[in-house]
Protein backbone atom coordinates (compact mmCIF):
# COMPACT_ATOMS: atom_id res chain seq x y z
CA UNK A 1 0.00 0.00 0.00
CA UNK A 2 1.26 3.17 -1.00
CA UNK A 3 1.79 6.18 1.12
CA UNK A 4 -0.37 8.29 -0.75
CA UNK A 5 -3.04 5.71 -0.01
CA UNK A 6 -2.88 6.43 3.27
CA UNK A 7 -2.65 9.88 3.39
CA UNK A 8 -5.69 10.02 1.36
CA UNK A 9 -7.52 8.08 3.32
CA UNK A 10 -6.62 9.95 6.39
CA UNK A 11 -8.14 12.51 4.31
CA UNK A 12 -11.10 11.35 3.38
CA UNK A 13 -12.02 10.23 7.09
CA UNK A 14 -16.05 11.40 7.88
CA UNK A 15 -16.71 14.78 8.32
CA UNK A 16 -17.83 14.54 11.75
CA UNK A 17 -14.38 13.96 12.71
CA UNK A 18 -12.94 17.03 11.38
CA UNK A 19 -15.86 19.32 12.59
CA UNK A 20 -15.36 17.71 15.63
CA UNK A 21 -11.95 19.13 15.80
CA UNK A 22 -12.61 21.89 14.21
CA UNK A 23 -15.48 22.90 16.72
CA UNK A 24 -14.44 21.22 19.92
CA UNK A 25 -10.22 22.14 20.47
CA UNK A 26 -11.05 22.11 24.44
CA UNK A 27 -9.60 19.62 26.40
CA UNK A 28 -12.12 17.45 28.16
CA UNK A 29 -12.17 19.10 31.98
CA UNK A 30 -11.89 16.17 34.10
CA UNK A 31 -14.39 15.13 36.05
CA UNK A 32 -13.30 15.33 39.58
CA UNK A 33 -14.26 12.15 41.69
CA UNK A 34 -16.04 13.64 44.00
CA UNK A 35 -17.90 15.54 41.47
CA UNK A 36 -19.25 12.06 39.90
CA UNK A 37 -22.61 10.85 41.17
CA UNK A 38 -20.77 7.59 42.08
CA UNK A 39 -18.07 9.87 44.36
CA UNK A 40 -21.18 11.85 45.45
CA UNK A 41 -22.42 8.82 46.88
CA UNK A 42 -19.41 7.36 48.38
CA UNK A 43 -18.75 10.30 50.39
CA UNK A 44 -22.03 10.38 51.55
CA UNK A 45 -21.79 6.73 52.74
CA UNK A 46 -18.45 7.53 54.22
CA UNK A 47 -19.70 10.61 55.70
CA UNK A 48 -22.93 8.46 57.14
CA UNK A 49 -20.61 6.10 58.47
CA UNK A 50 -17.96 8.43 60.18
CA UNK A 51 -21.63 9.98 61.51
CA UNK A 52 -22.92 6.81 62.73
CA UNK A 53 -19.41 5.68 64.29
CA UNK A 54 -19.21 9.01 66.13
CA UNK A 55 -22.44 8.59 67.43
CA UNK A 56 -21.88 5.10 68.63
CA UNK A 57 -18.97 6.72 70.23
CA UNK A 58 -20.18 9.44 71.59
CA UNK A 59 -23.98 9.24 72.06
CA UNK A 60 -25.09 8.91 75.72
CA UNK A 61 -27.55 5.74 75.28
CA UNK A 62 -24.65 3.82 72.91
CA UNK A 63 -21.76 4.45 75.45
CA UNK A 64 -20.37 1.35 76.43
CA UNK A 65 -17.57 2.85 78.82
CA UNK A 66 -17.78 1.93 82.23
CA UNK A 67 -15.88 3.26 84.76
CA UNK A 68 -14.79 1.56 88.29
CA UNK A 69 -14.64 3.36 91.61
CA UNK A 70 -13.54 2.23 94.73
CA UNK A 71 -15.69 1.90 97.01
CA UNK A 72 -15.88 4.18 100.35
CA UNK A 73 -13.52 6.85 98.58
CA UNK A 74 -15.24 7.07 95.44
CA UNK A 75 -11.87 7.71 93.99
CA UNK A 76 -11.80 6.54 90.50
CA UNK A 77 -9.70 3.70 89.40
CA UNK A 78 -7.90 4.78 86.37
CA UNK A 79 -6.49 2.95 83.69
CA UNK A 80 -2.83 4.77 84.95
CA UNK A 81 -3.19 3.01 88.36
CA UNK A 82 -4.55 4.58 91.55
CA UNK A 83 -2.94 4.37 94.83
CA UNK A 84 -5.82 2.50 97.05
CA UNK A 85 -6.16 4.30 100.44
CA UNK A 86 -9.03 2.07 101.88
CA UNK A 87 -5.79 -0.65 102.70
CA UNK A 88 -2.59 -1.75 102.83
CA UNK A 89 0.32 -4.04 104.15
CA UNK A 90 2.28 -2.31 107.07
CA UNK A 91 6.06 -2.23 107.66
CA UNK A 92 5.32 -5.62 109.78
CA UNK A 93 3.21 -7.43 107.64
CA UNK A 94 0.26 -6.61 109.56
CA UNK A 95 -2.88 -5.51 107.47
CA UNK A 96 -4.81 -2.55 107.76
CA UNK A 97 -8.19 -2.36 106.16
CA UNK A 98 -9.54 -3.85 102.84
CA UNK A 99 -7.68 -3.24 99.91
CA UNK A 100 -10.29 -3.24 97.47
CA UNK A 101 -14.05 -2.80 97.20
CA UNK A 102 -15.21 -1.29 94.07
CA UNK A 103 -18.21 -0.62 91.94
CA UNK A 104 -19.00 -0.22 88.32
CA UNK A 105 -20.49 3.00 87.02
CA UNK A 106 -22.05 3.20 83.51
CA UNK A 107 -25.23 2.93 81.31
CA UNK A 108 -27.42 0.20 80.57
CA UNK A 109 -25.27 -2.82 81.80
CA UNK A 110 -27.56 -5.95 81.82
CA UNK A 111 -24.88 -8.38 83.57
CA UNK A 112 -21.12 -7.85 84.53
CA UNK A 113 -19.67 -11.23 85.16
CA UNK A 114 -16.61 -11.45 87.21
CA UNK A 115 -13.63 -13.55 87.63
CA UNK A 116 -10.86 -13.44 89.34
CA UNK A 117 -7.23 -14.66 88.67
CA UNK A 118 -5.49 -15.58 91.79
CA UNK A 119 -7.53 -14.70 94.62
CA UNK A 120 -11.09 -14.07 95.71
CA UNK A 121 -14.28 -12.24 95.36
CA UNK A 122 -17.35 -11.21 96.71
CA UNK A 123 -20.19 -9.31 95.92
CA UNK A 124 -22.64 -7.52 98.18
CA UNK A 125 -25.60 -5.59 96.99
CA UNK A 126 -26.96 -2.81 99.46
CA UNK A 127 -29.99 -2.72 97.68
CA UNK A 128 -31.27 -6.26 98.79
CA UNK A 129 -32.78 -6.37 95.31
CA UNK A 130 -29.95 -8.88 93.81
CA UNK A 131 -28.60 -12.20 94.60
CA UNK A 132 -25.47 -12.30 96.22
CA UNK A 133 -22.01 -13.89 96.63
CA UNK A 134 -19.70 -15.08 99.30
CA UNK A 135 -16.05 -15.52 98.76
CA UNK A 136 -15.87 -17.01 95.38
CA UNK A 137 -13.74 -16.83 91.94
CA UNK A 138 -15.96 -15.98 89.60
CA UNK A 139 -20.35 -14.76 89.87
CA UNK A 140 -22.13 -12.88 87.39
CA UNK A 141 -23.91 -10.36 88.87
CA UNK A 142 -26.94 -8.19 87.18
CA UNK A 143 -27.42 -4.96 86.63
CA UNK A 144 -30.53 -3.50 85.32
CA UNK A 145 -31.49 -0.58 83.53
CA UNK A 146 -31.71 2.08 87.37
CA UNK A 147 -28.18 2.94 87.08
CA UNK A 148 -28.46 4.75 90.08
CA UNK A 149 -27.97 0.91 92.11
CA UNK A 150 -25.01 0.64 90.06
CA UNK A 151 -23.21 2.59 93.31
CA UNK A 152 -24.80 -0.04 95.46
CA UNK A 153 -23.23 -3.29 93.78
CA UNK A 154 -19.86 -3.47 95.20
CA UNK A 155 -17.70 -5.80 94.96
CA UNK A 156 -14.38 -6.74 97.60
CA UNK A 157 -11.47 -8.15 96.68
CA UNK A 158 -10.24 -10.56 99.05
CA UNK A 159 -6.54 -11.13 99.15
CA UNK A 160 -7.09 -14.34 101.77
CA UNK A 161 -3.73 -16.36 100.50
CA UNK A 162 -1.92 -13.24 100.78
CA UNK A 163 -3.00 -12.22 104.28
CA UNK A 164 -2.72 -16.02 105.49
CA UNK A 165 1.23 -15.75 103.83
CA UNK A 166 2.08 -12.69 105.52
CA UNK A 167 0.61 -13.40 108.49
CA UNK A 168 0.73 -17.47 109.38
CA UNK A 169 4.08 -18.09 107.38
CA UNK A 170 5.53 -14.83 108.27
CA UNK A 171 6.71 -13.60 104.64
CA UNK A 172 7.93 -9.98 104.07
CA UNK A 173 6.57 -8.72 100.60
CA UNK A 174 9.61 -8.55 99.26
CA UNK A 175 9.45 -12.94 99.42
CA UNK A 176 6.11 -13.08 98.15
CA UNK A 177 5.73 -15.14 95.05
CA UNK A 178 4.58 -13.01 92.00
CA UNK A 179 1.11 -14.66 92.13
CA UNK A 180 0.51 -13.27 95.57
CA UNK A 181 1.43 -9.61 94.58
CA UNK A 182 -0.63 -9.18 91.60
CA UNK A 183 -3.78 -10.08 90.75
CA UNK A 184 -6.46 -9.96 87.74
CA UNK A 185 -10.14 -9.06 88.11
CA UNK A 186 -11.97 -9.54 84.77
CA UNK A 187 -15.40 -8.24 83.90
CA UNK A 188 -17.37 -9.19 81.25
CA UNK A 189 -19.63 -6.49 80.38
CA UNK A 190 -22.81 -7.10 78.60
CA UNK A 191 -24.92 -4.02 77.76
CA UNK A 192 -28.34 -4.17 77.08
CA UNK A 193 -28.48 -3.00 73.65
CA UNK A 194 -26.77 -6.01 72.98
CA UNK A 195 -22.84 -5.07 73.37
CA UNK A 196 -20.02 -6.49 75.09
CA UNK A 197 -17.27 -5.81 76.61
CA UNK A 198 -14.23 -6.55 78.70
CA UNK A 199 -12.72 -4.76 81.09
CA UNK A 200 -9.89 -5.63 83.94
CA UNK A 201 -8.43 -4.49 87.53
CA UNK A 202 -5.00 -5.12 87.65
CA UNK A 203 -4.19 -4.75 91.60
CA UNK A 204 -0.32 -4.91 92.22
CA UNK A 205 1.02 -5.05 95.82
CA UNK A 206 4.07 -2.58 96.10
CA UNK A 207 7.13 -3.39 98.42
CA UNK A 208 6.29 -0.13 100.79
CA UNK A 209 2.75 -2.18 101.43
CA UNK A 210 0.36 0.15 98.63
CA UNK A 211 -2.18 -1.50 96.79
CA UNK A 212 -2.16 -0.11 93.00
CA UNK A 213 -5.38 -0.70 91.00
CA UNK A 214 -5.74 0.07 87.30
CA UNK A 215 -8.64 -0.15 85.49
CA UNK A 216 -8.28 -1.82 81.84
CA UNK A 217 -9.28 -2.69 78.81
CA UNK A 218 -8.73 -6.73 78.60
CA UNK A 219 -8.56 -9.67 75.81
CA UNK A 220 -9.31 -12.92 76.82
CA UNK A 221 -6.37 -15.75 76.24
CA UNK A 222 -6.40 -18.86 76.07
CA UNK A 223 -4.55 -19.02 78.85
CA UNK A 224 -7.23 -17.30 80.82
CA UNK A 225 -8.21 -20.48 82.57
CA UNK A 226 -9.66 -18.88 85.48
CA UNK A 227 -12.46 -17.44 83.18
CA UNK A 228 -13.54 -20.76 82.21
CA UNK A 229 -14.44 -21.42 86.02
CA UNK A 230 -18.22 -21.99 86.22
CA UNK A 231 -20.11 -19.53 88.48
CA UNK A 232 -20.50 -19.91 92.25
CA UNK A 233 -23.88 -20.48 93.49
CA UNK A 234 -25.05 -17.19 95.06
CA UNK A 235 -26.11 -17.11 99.04
CA UNK A 236 -29.68 -18.26 100.17
CA UNK A 237 -31.28 -15.17 101.06
CA UNK A 238 -32.96 -17.17 104.01
CA UNK A 239 -29.54 -17.31 105.55
CA UNK A 240 -28.14 -14.40 104.36
CA UNK A 241 -30.86 -12.21 105.76
CA UNK A 242 -32.59 -14.92 108.67
CA UNK A 243 -32.02 -12.18 110.99
CA UNK A 244 -34.10 -9.93 109.15
CA UNK A 245 -33.19 -6.96 107.49
CA UNK A 246 -34.93 -3.67 106.87
CA UNK A 247 -36.22 -4.76 103.21
CA UNK A 248 -37.30 -7.80 104.62
CA UNK A 249 -38.56 -6.38 107.69
CA UNK A 250 -40.41 -3.71 105.12
CA UNK A 251 -41.72 -6.49 102.99
CA UNK A 252 -43.24 -8.69 105.68
CA UNK A 253 -44.85 -5.68 107.39
CA UNK A 254 -46.71 -5.24 103.83
CA UNK A 255 -47.78 -8.45 103.75
CA UNK B 1 -22.37 35.94 8.48
CA UNK B 2 -24.03 32.70 9.47
CA UNK B 3 -22.93 29.97 7.20
CA UNK B 4 -26.84 29.67 6.04
CA UNK B 5 -26.37 33.19 4.72
CA UNK B 6 -23.17 32.54 2.99
CA UNK B 7 -24.40 29.33 0.85
CA UNK B 8 -27.48 31.54 0.40
CA UNK B 9 -25.19 34.20 -1.44
CA UNK B 10 -23.21 31.38 -3.60
CA UNK B 11 -26.30 30.34 -4.66
CA UNK B 12 -27.10 33.85 -5.41
CA UNK B 13 -24.36 33.56 -7.46
CA UNK B 14 -22.67 36.79 -5.65
CA UNK B 15 -19.26 37.08 -5.78
CA UNK B 16 -19.68 38.78 -2.18
CA UNK B 17 -20.03 35.22 -1.17
CA UNK B 18 -15.89 34.24 -1.62
CA UNK B 19 -15.49 37.74 0.39
CA UNK B 20 -17.50 36.29 3.21
CA UNK B 21 -15.95 33.61 3.29
CA UNK B 22 -12.47 34.28 2.98
CA UNK B 23 -13.56 36.86 6.01
CA UNK B 24 -15.27 34.12 8.22
CA UNK B 25 -12.85 31.08 7.70
CA UNK B 26 -9.73 32.07 5.84
CA UNK B 27 -6.96 32.00 8.27
CA UNK B 28 -8.41 28.53 9.35
CA UNK B 29 -7.57 27.72 5.82
CA UNK B 30 -4.59 29.52 5.61
CA UNK B 31 -3.65 27.45 8.56
CA UNK B 32 -4.46 24.08 7.15
CA UNK B 33 -2.85 24.96 4.06
CA UNK B 34 0.41 26.35 5.63
CA UNK B 35 0.79 23.24 7.53
CA UNK B 36 1.13 20.87 4.50
CA UNK B 37 3.40 23.34 2.33
CA UNK B 38 4.67 25.46 4.46
CA UNK B 39 4.79 28.27 1.84
CA UNK B 40 2.74 31.32 2.36
CA UNK B 41 2.46 31.59 -1.20
CA UNK B 42 1.60 28.18 -2.49
CA UNK B 43 -0.88 28.33 0.75
CA UNK B 44 -2.39 30.88 -0.51
CA UNK B 45 -3.10 29.06 -4.15
CA UNK B 46 -4.23 26.47 -2.76
CA UNK B 47 -6.78 28.50 -0.86
CA UNK B 48 -7.98 30.27 -4.00
CA UNK B 49 -8.05 27.26 -5.86
CA UNK B 50 -10.27 26.19 -2.98
CA UNK B 51 -12.74 28.88 -2.89
CA UNK B 52 -13.43 28.61 -6.71
CA UNK B 53 -14.06 24.67 -6.03
CA UNK B 54 -16.47 26.16 -3.17
CA UNK B 55 -17.64 28.57 -6.12
CA UNK B 56 -17.97 25.48 -8.73
CA UNK B 57 -19.82 23.53 -6.41
CA UNK B 58 -21.97 25.62 -4.57
CA UNK B 59 -24.84 25.27 -5.74
CA UNK B 60 -25.91 22.50 -6.25
CA UNK B 61 -24.19 21.27 -3.44
CA UNK B 62 -25.36 22.69 -0.04
CA UNK B 63 -22.78 21.59 2.54
CA UNK B 64 -23.15 22.08 6.38
CA UNK B 65 -21.24 22.76 7.99
CA UNK B 66 -19.12 24.75 5.77
CA UNK B 67 -16.13 25.05 7.53
CA UNK B 68 -15.20 21.09 7.35
CA UNK B 69 -16.15 21.26 3.77
CA UNK B 70 -13.76 23.91 3.13
CA UNK B 71 -11.26 22.87 4.94
CA UNK B 72 -11.46 19.61 3.27
CA UNK B 73 -10.82 21.09 -0.24
CA UNK B 74 -8.28 23.11 0.99
CA UNK B 75 -6.64 20.11 2.48
CA UNK B 76 -6.76 18.32 -0.38
CA UNK B 77 -5.49 20.63 -2.71
CA UNK B 78 -2.34 21.23 -1.19
CA UNK B 79 -1.77 17.71 -0.46
CA UNK B 80 -1.84 17.55 -4.56
CA UNK B 81 0.35 20.92 -4.32
CA UNK B 82 2.92 19.40 -1.61
CA UNK B 83 3.16 16.10 -3.97
CA UNK B 84 3.32 17.65 -7.23
CA UNK B 85 6.05 21.09 -5.98
CA UNK B 86 7.80 19.76 -2.61
CA UNK B 87 8.99 16.12 -3.71
CA UNK B 88 12.46 17.23 -2.56
CA UNK B 89 12.22 19.22 0.38
CA UNK B 90 10.43 17.49 3.39
CA UNK B 91 9.91 20.15 5.99
CA UNK B 92 6.41 21.15 7.02
CA UNK B 93 4.46 20.21 9.39
CA UNK B 94 2.61 17.44 7.36
CA UNK B 95 5.96 15.63 6.36
CA UNK B 96 6.48 15.53 10.29
CA UNK B 97 3.15 14.19 11.33
CA UNK B 98 2.84 11.65 8.09
CA UNK B 99 6.49 9.97 9.27
CA UNK B 100 5.01 9.56 12.57
CA UNK B 101 1.95 7.82 10.88
CA UNK B 102 4.62 5.09 8.38
CA UNK B 103 4.59 3.05 11.24
CA UNK B 104 0.98 2.29 10.84
CA UNK B 105 1.37 1.96 7.18
CA UNK B 106 0.97 -1.59 5.72
CA UNK B 107 4.11 -2.80 4.26
CA UNK B 108 3.69 -3.14 0.43
CA UNK B 109 4.61 -7.15 1.02
CA UNK B 110 2.53 -7.90 3.96
CA UNK B 111 -0.70 -7.65 2.48
CA UNK B 112 -2.79 -9.59 -0.32
CA UNK B 113 -5.18 -6.87 -1.69
CA UNK B 114 -4.90 -3.26 -2.09
CA UNK B 115 -7.03 -0.90 -0.10
CA UNK B 116 -8.09 1.68 -1.49
CA UNK B 117 -8.48 5.43 0.61
CA UNK B 118 -12.09 5.11 0.91
CA UNK B 119 -11.93 1.73 2.20
CA UNK B 120 -8.85 2.75 4.62
CA UNK B 121 -11.44 5.52 5.69
CA UNK B 122 -14.04 3.50 6.56
CA UNK B 123 -11.27 1.69 8.61
CA UNK B 124 -9.61 4.62 10.08
CA UNK B 125 -12.90 6.32 10.92
CA UNK B 126 -14.48 2.91 13.02
CA UNK B 127 -11.09 3.51 14.75
CA UNK B 128 -11.78 6.83 16.13
CA UNK B 129 -14.68 5.98 16.96
CA UNK B 130 -12.89 3.79 19.74
CA UNK B 131 -11.03 7.04 20.75
CA UNK B 132 -12.38 8.86 23.52
CA UNK B 133 -13.21 12.52 22.49
CA UNK B 134 -10.03 14.18 23.78
CA UNK B 135 -7.54 11.89 22.04
CA UNK B 136 -9.97 11.71 18.73
CA UNK B 137 -9.63 15.35 18.33
CA UNK B 138 -5.60 15.66 19.18
CA UNK B 139 -5.55 12.92 16.28
CA UNK B 140 -7.42 15.04 13.94
CA UNK B 141 -6.20 18.10 14.36
CA UNK B 142 -2.60 16.41 14.14
CA UNK B 143 -2.81 13.96 11.14
CA UNK B 144 -5.61 15.65 9.69
CA UNK B 145 -4.89 19.20 10.12
CA UNK B 146 -1.29 19.10 10.55
CA UNK B 147 -1.00 21.10 13.49
CA UNK B 148 2.47 20.85 14.97
CA UNK B 149 3.22 19.63 18.85
CA UNK B 150 3.61 22.81 20.28
CA UNK B 151 0.05 23.99 18.98
CA UNK B 152 -1.62 20.88 20.30
CA UNK B 153 0.21 21.13 23.69
CA UNK B 154 -1.48 25.03 23.87
CA UNK B 155 -4.52 23.81 22.51
CA UNK B 156 -4.89 20.51 25.60
CA UNK B 157 -2.95 22.57 27.85
CA UNK B 158 -0.52 20.23 28.15
CA UNK B 159 3.21 19.72 27.58
CA UNK B 160 4.29 19.00 24.32
CA UNK B 161 6.03 15.98 25.21
CA UNK B 162 2.76 14.78 26.86
CA UNK B 163 1.04 15.69 23.60
CA UNK B 164 4.05 13.43 21.97
CA UNK B 165 3.67 10.65 24.19
CA UNK B 166 -0.35 10.69 23.94
CA UNK B 167 -0.17 10.77 20.10
CA UNK B 168 2.55 7.81 20.22
CA UNK B 169 0.02 5.75 22.46
CA UNK B 170 -2.79 6.16 20.21
CA UNK B 171 -0.84 5.34 16.76
CA UNK B 172 0.29 2.44 18.72
CA UNK B 173 -3.63 1.41 19.60
CA UNK B 174 -4.40 2.18 15.45
CA UNK B 175 -1.66 -0.23 14.46
CA UNK B 176 -3.00 -3.05 16.47
CA UNK B 177 -6.82 -1.60 15.14
CA UNK B 178 -5.37 -1.55 11.60
CA UNK B 179 -4.07 -5.73 12.05
CA UNK B 180 -7.30 -6.75 14.11
CA UNK B 181 -9.03 -5.69 10.71
CA UNK B 182 -6.68 -7.30 8.24
CA UNK B 183 -4.90 -4.50 7.18
CA UNK B 184 -1.55 -5.15 8.16
CA UNK B 185 -0.50 -9.19 8.71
Amino acid sequence: MKKETFSQAIGLIDTKYINEALMDTKPTKKILFYKKPVGKTIIAAVLCFLILLGLDKFYPFNETTVLAYAYGTNEQISSIGTVLSTGKVNADGSMTGTPLSFYIQGNDISTIRYSVKNQWIDFIDWTQKRDEFGISKNFTVPYGSDESEYYYLVVNWEPNELWEALSTRNISITDLPQKLLEDTVVLEIAYSNGKTETKAIKINLQNNGDFVASFVNYSITEQDDFINRPDAPYIDRNILYKQGSIAEKQKTEKM
Amino acid sequence: MDDSQIIDLFFERSEQAIIELSNKYGKVCSKVSLNILNNKLDAEECINDAYLSVWNNIPPQNPSPLLTYVCRIVRNLSIKKYHKNTAFKRNSYYDIAFEELEDCIPSLNSIDRDYNAKELAKIIDDFLDTLDKDNRVMFVRRYWFSDSLSELSKMFEITEHNASVRLSRIRGRMKKYLIKRGVIL
